[in-house]
């Protein structure tokens, strides 16, 4: 195994969109921030246009990855070809939508040498919006009670059978809206139905405010290493625009018990609603770091550093997070030469050897 | 409308809530378990160091009554208005 400090790791998902980035490159950052590491960092994206690819003061090379609808083997292929010419040591997935793949070609990857710490596909599953009340009653958490439907007529109907307004309407992968009625209940079902598919669920509406907690978990039912935070500002799409480290040892023992159930591998984040009366209620599971997983680093519990050392089997010190570590985040514009766009359109790639188109 | 608190009102004094908050000279405060901040003058942040030490109302109203110029009634009733003001944010 390659030695911490020259290694060489591969991040994935490089959007840095402001309403809605991806957390590999915050994955990224906190990987360089650290004082052991003095390697390579390799970043693998889906679109010409992330950003991410071009941030060479942070990415050493990137290429562009086949998206996850084009399935494995599409996938493992591709690394394989960049694995050749650019090898890499560890490989962190940062995509809801391309962990099932990642997963199905783990084995395939560890024996070309990468190594990786995932849940299984069964854990995964287990996360998912649809079994998420199911889980959360297993681990003995709150959460709010769902329901999954296949035709809008249920806004029209739904109080007969005690589902009463305002309801949380959301995809079952992503994307979410609150109906204050019928209408708009019918409006958010078609609209996040034809961007992803059915089945719609239903979750009843729970008043509070959202916390986060993001940690790993170390595949025996320990979770390790967590940093707390709650939004003090949000996009358009409910995305943390800014927000500050807390602790909450309610919210941290919500987490352990969940992690304790599933047996978590891997970094996971954490989403529960904060009633007024302090209760806590489980709204979502992601099985990656966030997108705001910078503020770790800068609270002194850097994570993806602390994965990168759980992953070598390598012992650390577990930092405590400083609390009141408050972030918000900007706006900012890389400029690239043509010929790097280029590249990256026509080779899916920056910086690494030319391969050979596929 | 909101109704505010009678005289005879009571406020629940948790003091583990005020003694988590951190205090600033400044007059800012800022609550590690919700991640919320808040501005107080200069009266309201002598009122929260009180009450980080333990003091009961009985307590807190003398020592303010010592502190601070104006009739005790008037005192009394600008605390509790205070202090349910600090049970609507923080608690």
């Amino acid at each position: 195994m390659t030695q911490t400090s020259s290694i060489r790791i591969a991040v994935t998902g490089l959007n840095a969109k402001p309403d809605n980035p991806s957390s590999g490159l915050a994955v990224a950052r906190c990987i360089r921030d650290s004082v052991e590491f003095d390697g390579k960092i390799i970043g693998f994206s889906y679109d010409v246009m992330d950003s991410g690819l071009y941030l060479n003061e942070t990415i050493d090379s990137a290429y562009l990855l086949p998206y996850p609808s084009s399935g494995d083997q599409a996938l493992l292929q591709r690394l394989q070809n960049i694995y050749k010419e650019d090898p890499f040591d560890i490989l962190i997935p940062c995509l809801d939508a391309e962990l099932s793949n990642v997963i199905r070609i783990q084995e395939h990857l560890e024996e070309m040498g990468v190594r990786l710490l995932l849940p299984d596909s069964e854990q995964l599953k287990r996360r998912n919006k649809d079994r998420l009340s199911e889980l959360a009653e297993q681990a003995g958490v709150s959460a709010p009670e769902i329901t999954q439907i296949s035709h809008p007529g249920f806004f029209y109907t739904c109080h007969q059978e005690d589902w009463r307004y305002p309801l949380v309407v959301k995809g079952t992968y992503y994307d979410a809206g609150i109906a204050n009625n019928a209408e708009e209940g019918v409006t958010l079902f078609r609209k996040i139905s034809a961007e992803w598919g059915l089945p719609i669920i239903v979750q009843r509406f729970v008043s509070g405010e959202e916390f986060n907690l993001t940690a790993l978990g170390d595949g025996k039912g320990n979770l390790r290493d967590a940093v707390m935070m709650r939004k003090r500002a949000v996009t358009d799409k409910g995305k943390a625009w800014a927000g500050v480290t807390i602790h909450d040892e309610n919210l941290l023992n919500a987490a352990k018990k969940l992690v304790k159930v599933l047996k978590w591998s891997g970094p996971l984040e954490v989403e529960m609603l904060r009633t007024p009366q302090g209760e806590y209620h489980l709204i979502e599971i992601n099985p990656r770091f966030p997108a705001w997983i910078y503020l770790s680093a800068a609270a002194g519990c850097n994570l993806p550093w602390a994965l990168v050392k759980m992953i070598q089997e390598e012992t650390i010190e577990r930092p405590i997070p400083d609390i009141g570590k408050l972030y918000i985040r900007y706006a900012q514009e890389k400029v690239i030469e043509l010929s790097e766009f280029e590249n990256m359109a026509i080779w899916g790639q920056r910086n690494g050897t030319i391969l050979e188109k596929e | 409308m909101e109704q505010l608190p009678t005289d005879n009102a009571t406020p629940d004094l948790n003091t583990s809530v005020f003694k988590r908050l951190a205090l600033s000279d400044s007059g800012f405060v800022f609550d590690p378990v919700t991640g919320k901040s808040y501005t107080v003058n200069e009266t309201g942040f002598w009122l929260i160091r009180q009450l980080q030490q333990d003091n009961n109302l009985d307590t807190l109203y003398k020592e303010i009554v010592r502190e601070f110029d104006g009739e005790t009634k008037i005192i009394e009733r600008n605390v509790i208005e205070f202090l349910e003001q600090i049970r609507r944010h923080i608690f």
